[in-house]
């Protein structure tokens, strides 16, 4: 087609011109580096970490960090209980911890956004029927239905990850059909479906739209509470198996250890917070982006404080 | 301009006979209780007529305008389409309707999807009846429409919020012209605008007649407005059609006593006739349409009521050529 290499080029640009905006957030840049940094980390955690997470040297335990009296800087973060170097147990963490939440996430939040989509949309008896589902999966205690799952598959990352995603699907039906609702009776709906529209583009053109920012939202909460949830379940023992380790088992093992050696919950700990962080600076410059009229907004801010500091500059170079 | 259609002109281009609509009311579990919107509502609408609904408050004047538009289910009666019944019309047949028959709604501020910029909501319709062959050609025709309802080129690639209510509804008016639709239901398409900015919006769908030769379904509470654009009038009282007839013979000739209590409640601009002139005031609640009386809709409010209003309600006969009033008692 003669169509595609033009179409090709204007969504080039259009990517480059997202990028230099994204440039110019300097919070939402650094949230974005910061879960590269994660990824990275992830990635090639055996060629970052310097040493194995799982190799104990009983002579050198609950070693403090390097800074501290006591510490070097073999063990720049310490080491645990075991001896156990902090440090390269954080960077090969990054690996479970990034693959069960957003692994969780992603597969929790397609099911809920159709189930949700599907109600909202649908509406009358498929709505009721979905969200009593919705309502009984919510009441039924969701530790018992791990437990039950995990000891008859037995504990392995994907057992965790479906086990969590069948867990922590409805609040995104529920979000989701909520903003479905409110989209589906507002005029420009109305119209769409007027003007012969087929439902796959209203929901598609008009509905989803409409949904990214309380979904990023979302899925950014639910992130740490599978992060947390994760650690709760290997603290367990049904979790994460050992020698094989993810930051929430780390924080959850540390905790016996918490008034003598604080650097055992405190490195995980700081890791899951700066991950979630960041994710929630990306998200927060997501959902301004998503819309338009805010969008409009910031760029007429971002004018106007360019051009004031340059007033600023201008007087400052005029006074002396 | 589209082919003409197949079928006989002498034909209206839209005919309703005997419409009721029922909404389920919330409750009653075991007796589904239901309300009546509409009881027998029968009219015609010619090839580039504009008729004019006029109603108070509930009295099913946007009810129709859904049901032409299908989207409310008829419980009785039908709705022709160029002689073709279209009453139960479902899924691509109903689709391919849509593209002769489009709206223009009430409020401009929710009708536009604030997230598209004004090129992919006009063209919207154009795409999904695939009328447009590239993008370019969607972009010439949006033009080309924009400069049709007073809009700069410019307007293409912005977005919504970039205009006012008077512009936006432009935008909506665009909308609803792009696919060229024998018929346009305008429901209340000024009342949310500045009473400035009204005229020129008015005076706008009155010049795309004219050009486009489109009929409109005109529904409004403004009596001056529906005087100034509507060839025909229909009065709506509590979900039925009170008085129909063309414009002047309507505002000039009331017959029915609530059109008429109705006419004299617009306000002159002239103090002097103002004061003069007398003010009918029928008081009364219109009629509980959940379970309405049998008889006269208006019985409860009308001077003239007697037995028969009480019991049987009246038809809508034809008084002289083309006006016709549902009383027993015509003035």
């Amino acid at each position: 087609m003669s169509d595609a290499a033009p179409g090709r080029a204007r969504r080039g640009a259009a990517i480059l011109a997202l990028a230099a905006e994204l440039a110019r957030d300097r919070l939402a840049l650094a949230g974005l580096l910061g879960l590269v940094l994660v990824v990275v980390a992830a990635i090639f955690a055996p060629l970052l970490a310097p040493y194995d997470p799982a190799a104990q040297t009983v002579l050198a335990r609950l070693r403090p960090p390097a800074w501290l009296a006591g510490g070097d800087w073999s063990h720049p973060l310490g080491t645990d209980h075991l001896g156990r170097d902090v440090l390269s147990r954080v960077i090969h963490g990054a690996r479970a911890t990034m693959l069960i939440g957003v692994g969780v996430v992603a597969l929790a939040g397609t099911f809920g956004v159709a189930v949700g989509l599907l109600a909202g949309y649908v509406g009358g008896r498929v709505d009721g029927v979905l969200m009593r589902v919705v309502d009984v999966q919510i009441s039924f205690p969701g530790i018992l239905l791990i437990l039950l799952i995990v000891s008859v598959l037995g504990p392995s990352t994907t057992t965790i990850v479906v086990v969590l995603a069948a867990t922590n699907w409805m609040v995104f039906a529920r979000v989701t059909r909520g903003a479905v609702l409110s989209a589906r009776r507002s005029g420009y709906v109305e119209a769409a479906q007027i003007a012969g529209c087929r439902d796959g583009r209203v929901i598609v053109r008009h509905i989803l739209p409409n949904l990214v920012s309380p979904l990023s939202t979302l899925a950014i909460l639910e992130f740490t509470n599978v992060v947390l949830a994760e650690a709760a379940i290997s603290f367990l023992g049904l979790g994460v198996q050992p020698p094989a380790t993810s930051w929430g088992l780390d924080v959850a093992s540390g905790r016996d250890y918490v008034f003598v050696a604080w650097w055992l919950v405190t490195f995980p700990g700081l890791a899951i917070m700066a991950t979630v962080l960041c994710a929630n600076l990306l998200a927060s410059w997501l959902r301004v982006t998503a819309d338009p009229q805010e969008r409009e907004k910031r760029f007429a801010r971002a004018l106007a404080a360019r051009r004031g500091r340059a007033r600023a500059s201008r007087e400052g170079e005029r006074t002396p | 301009m589209s082919v003409p259609p197949p079928d006989s002109t002498d034909d209206p281009l839209l005919a309703v006979r005997d419409l009721a609509v029922r909404y389920p009311l919330p409750g009653g579990f075991w007796r589904r209780r239901s309300f009546e919107a509409l009881d027998g509502v029968g009219f015609e609408i010619a090839r580039g007529e504009t008729l004019g609904l006029v109603g108070e408050s509930g009295s099913g004047k946007t009810t129709i305008g859904r049901a032409v538009l299908r989207r409310v289910e008829a419980h009785r009666g039908e709705i022709l389409f160029r002689g073709r019944d279209v009453t139960r019309l479902r899924g691509e047949a109903l689709r391919r309707l849509r593209a002769d028959v489009q709206v223009v709604l009430q409020d401009p501020y929710s009708s536009l999807n604030p997230r598209m910029r004004v090129l992919d909501i006009v063209a919207e319709p154009l795409v999904v009846h695939g009328r447009a062959a590239s993008r370019e050609d969607a972009r010439a025709r949006v033009t080309e429409l924009l400069d049709l309802v007073g809009l700069p080129k410019d307007a293409v690639d912005r977005f919504p919020h970039a205009f006012s209510g008077g512009q936006r509804q432009r935008i909506g008016i665009a909308r609803a012209i792009a696919l060229e639709p024998a018929l346009i239901v305008a429901d209340e398409p000024v009342s949310a605008l500045d009473v400035s900015v009204q005229a020129q919006v008015v005076n706008l769908l009155q010049d795309l007649q004219a050009r486009l030769g489109a009929s409109y379904l005109f529904i409004s509470h403004d009596l001056a407005v529906v005087r100034h654009i509507a060839h025909r009038v229909a009065i709506l009282y509590g979900g039925r059609i009170v008085e129909i007839g063309p414009r002047d013979a309507i505002f000039e000739n009331p017959r029915h006593p609530y059109t008429q209590a109705l006419l004299s409640a617009v306000p002159i601009a002239d103090p002097v006739r103002q004061r003069a002139r007398r003010r009918l005031v029928h008081a009364g609640e219109p009629p509980d349409l959940a379970a309405p009386p049998p008889g006269c809709r208006y019985q409860a409010r009308c001077p003239l009521a007697d037995a028969r209003c009480r019991e049987v309600s009246p038809p809508l006969a034809a008084l002289a050529q083309d006006h016709a009033v549902a009383c027993w008692k015509p003035l």
